[in-house]
């Protein structure tokens, strides 16, 4: 513990700040290259990204180098550090990051950027890499460094793709670097010559990383155990990585590419020794997509024979139910959970265009077996908002949930509604993006068609514009990022602490115009995220675009054939 | 059946768990252990458990007990378990039982709270009355170098489980309530059994 008793006890949530977690390893510093590893939100967050555990147990394992991690503190810790000068300390050794050669940042979400600064600010470092002549090193990785032109001034170099292999290159070049010169842009000028690395100012273009080899990548098996409840508080497994369905307003689906599967045995390994290792009593498979897993049987087989016999509960996140049999989801009880599922849009022309392959006959099969398996609760994932959408789009869902709610009337049925954002490295990095007022006049004539015993629930349009900002905002966005952020901006992903009037406020004071950000773009309007290459060919986005717009889908390139991304070949 | 009687100090760092937190801690600190616990039914298995009361956010227990339900008697549980723990739980005791009634058999604890502060005695002692309390030890240490405080105090409480008693959290309160302090440590001294 590495904070003083009282102002612990002083703090709403005192577990977040005190590490000490099993399988910690507290390493000498001498003569090792010290990597804070950052987080931008909280403790429970940041502890359940799988990236962020990855990167810390690579530079652990190291003789040469050391992780030792700092979170967002929560409101009430900020304000209690800045009245007793105390500056943000890790929670392995309880030292200032100043201490430190490299601050390193995973950046998974774009409402996260607020807690860049506070965390900047904290360690007592300037905010802007303009005004930060020594070292720490202030890098980033994670998905958002993809399109990282608003966060750019506060950061010294990004890392972009998976983070495996260029953590390692980093810390080898920082070695070399050290040991023959003090010169920091000297530094800058070594790790932009590493490939998928984007240093501001000196670089022109970065091509993402891949690794080719789950099988052969490092992965974490003594994870730290957390002492305190974080959000997903569990073994976890990453069974493949990517996804070749297409859905074209999926980021993640185009960013991970290619697909790269882990083989069952190496789960099987990963899997024993990480639940031996911790004492977890649960296990997470994780994907972007379960079903597709090839080896699907095998995996259902070792759970039904191996970790449920050993009192392991087990999920697997993003599993569609016709592809595994009604015993295993009893088996692992996701009945009694109740099942997710996300046809996105209410109509098949849309569907169609936003390439989610799922027709009207496969949402009734899955509603059959629904109800005629006893699973008591459902729940629904739409999208409003998205490209070509009209009316009858939205009343669509509507229908399609009435007549679900018409023919199974015992089964609970919720529905959450997203606004649809367009993210950078899509086909829909070119569509617009909804206004607030046409946000609320959908939810509007959605709540006027839809059977009122279904419950509803919808994201607040307000965060989804921000975000959309964000997303694809340039580097004169960077500016209100430091203006909100002072008018205190914080959490910004947390309903209860986001504050639409203080951003929109910012945008203002910094002439940042929000049209500008949301309307629909062409293909000769520069994109600010164009000189990042993830390996799929902007003809090919943008062709999908145009085929999407005439309604036109792909099926999965995994069983249908290559269209031709670019990604294979990259 | 088997029950084994285990008596730990929960300290350090994890004084600021919380009771649920602390479940879970030993949940997976018995699985580490490997010493054969019973499980409950269910998707989500969990160890037979039995604790004692719960002990406050940011209180140390130094004799806190956990009874577990065996499968079968295992030897050398205590080391067992003390390789497997974190930080801020150690494992002084076990005790083979027959019957587990950990529910019924502790009536009340012991309560240790040690501060820096210039506390008017006066109105301790009156809020301590007020509260209904007639039973404690209070010392107050005059500091030689001082900065900000000039005493360190600390004060001893029996508190039972029961109405009529405050909760160890209202004293944290009063005390706060009299005038600015520095919290230096609190603790549950001893469990009381009937």
């Amino acid at each position: 513990m590495n904070y003083p008793f009282d102002l612990l006890y002083r703090v709403r949530k005192p577990a977040s700040y005190i590490g000490s977690e099993y399988n910690l390893i507290r390493k000498n510093p001498e003569g090792k290259v010290k990597v804070a590893l950052a987080f931008p939100d909280t403790y429970e967050v940041g502890m359940s990204n799988l990236g962020f555990s990855i990167i810390y147990h690579i530079i652990n394992s190291r003789e040469d180098a050391l992780a030792e991690r700092i979170f967002a503190p929560w409101i009430d810790m900020e304000e209690l550090l800045r009245r007793r000068k105390v500056p943000l300390l890790t929670l392995e050794s309880g030292k200032s990051v100043n201490e430190f050669d490299i601050l390193a940042f995973s950046i998974s979400y774009e409402l996260n950027y607020s807690g860049i600064l506070t965390i900047l600010d904290l360690c007592g470092l300037p905010l802007l890499s303009s005004e930060r002549k020594e070292l720490p090193l202030v890098i980033a990785g994670g998905e958002c460094t993809s399109h990282p032109a608003p966060i750019i001034p506060f950061i010294d170099c990004f890392a972009v793709g998976d983070g495996e292999e260029v953590i390692n290159e980093i810390i080898d070049t920082f070695k070399d670097w050290r040991l023959n010169s003090r010169d920091k842009y000297e530094l800058l000028v070594a790790l932009s010559k590493i490939e998928g690395i984007y240093v501001p100012g000196i670089s022109k273009t970065v091509r993402k990383r891949f690794i080719r080899n789950l099988d052969k990548a490092p992965y974490p098996t003594k994870p730290l155990v957390p002492n305190t409840e974080i959000i997903h508080d569990r073994a976890v497994v990453e069974i493949m990585r990517g996804c070749t369905r297409g859905c074209r307003f999926c980021e993640a689906g185009f960013l991970y590419r290619p697909v790269r599967e882990r083989s069952l045995e190496m789960i099987k390994k990963l899997s024993s020794e990480i639940l031996m290792s911790t004492g977890y009593g649960e296990i997470g498979f994780l994907s972007l997509s379960a079903s597709d897993y090839s080896n699907l049987e095998g995996l259902v087989r070792y759970i039904k024979e191996e970790l449920i016999p050993s009192h392991i509960a087990v999920s697997i996140p993003s599993l569609r139910i016709d592809t595994v049999s009604r015993e295993f989801y009893e088996a692992i009880g996701e009945i009694k959970r109740g099942l997710t599922f996300a046809p996105e849009a209410g109509t098949q022309r849309l569907r169609d265009v936003i390439n989610k392959n799922i027709t009207e006959e496969d949402i009734f099969k899955t509603m059959d077996i629904v109800s005629r398996e006893g699973w008591e609760a459902v729940k629904l994932y739409f999208m409003i908002g998205l490209p070509t959408e009209q009316d009858e789009d939205v009343i669509g869902i509507a229908k399609l949930l009435n007549s679900i709610r018409e023919k199974y009337r015992k089964l609970n049925l919720n529905v959450s509604i997203s606004l649809f954002v367009p993210k950078p490295h899509t086909p829909f990095q070119w569509a617009r993006q909804i206004t607030l007022e046409e946000a609320r006049e959908k939810i509007r004539l959605l709540k006027s068609k839809i059977n009122r015993r279904i419950n509803l629930s919808w994201h607040d349009p307000q965060v989804s514009l921000l975000e959309g900002i964000l997303t694809r905002g340039d580097i004169d966005v960077s500016k209100a990022i430091i203006t909100a952020w002072r008018k205190g901006a914080r959490f910004d992903a947390w309903t209860d602490r986001f504050s639409w009037d203080v951003w929109e406020e910012s945008f203002r004071e910094n002439n940042i115009d929000i049209d500008f950000y949301t309307r629909e773009k062409t293909l000769l309007d520069p994109l600010p995220w164009d000189f990042v290459n993830t390996g799929i060919s902007k003809e090919f986005l943008w062709n999908e675009y145009q085929l999407s717009l005439s309604g036109f889908k792909r099926e999965d390139c995994r069983k249908a054939g290559c269209y031709n991304c670019g990604v294979c070949s990259y | 059946m088997v029950f084994v009687r285990i008596e730990y100090r929960k300290f350090g760092p994890l004084v600021f768990i919380s009771h649920l937190d602390l479940i879970r801690c030993w949940e997976r600190i018995v699985r580490r252990a490997d010493i054969g616990v019973s499980f409950t039914e269910g998707f989500h298995p969990r160890p037979r458990f039995s604790f004692s009361p719960p002990l406050p956010v940011g209180f140390e227990g130094e004799r806190e007990l956990l009874d577990i339900k065996l499968e079968k008697p295992c030897l050398d549980i205590k080391n067992r378990i003390n390789r497997v723990v974190p930080q801020g739980i150690y494992v002084n005791n076990i005790f083979f039982i027959q019957q587990s009634d950990l529910g019924e058999s502790v009536i009340g604890g012991l309560y240790s709270f040690q501060w820096l502060g210039d506390t008017d005695r006066v109105e301790l002692e009156k809020g301590l009355e007020d509260l209904g309390l007639k039973d404690w030890l209070y010392n107050s240490e005059q500091l030689t170098q001082t900065s900000i405080f000039h005493f360190k105090n600390s004060l001893t409480i029996p508190l039972l489980f029961e109405k009529g008693y405050p909760s160890p959290k209202k004293i944290v309160e009063l005390v706060d309530g009299i005038g600015e302090v520095v919290w230096l440590k609190l603790s549950r001294v001893q469990l009381l059994e009937r």
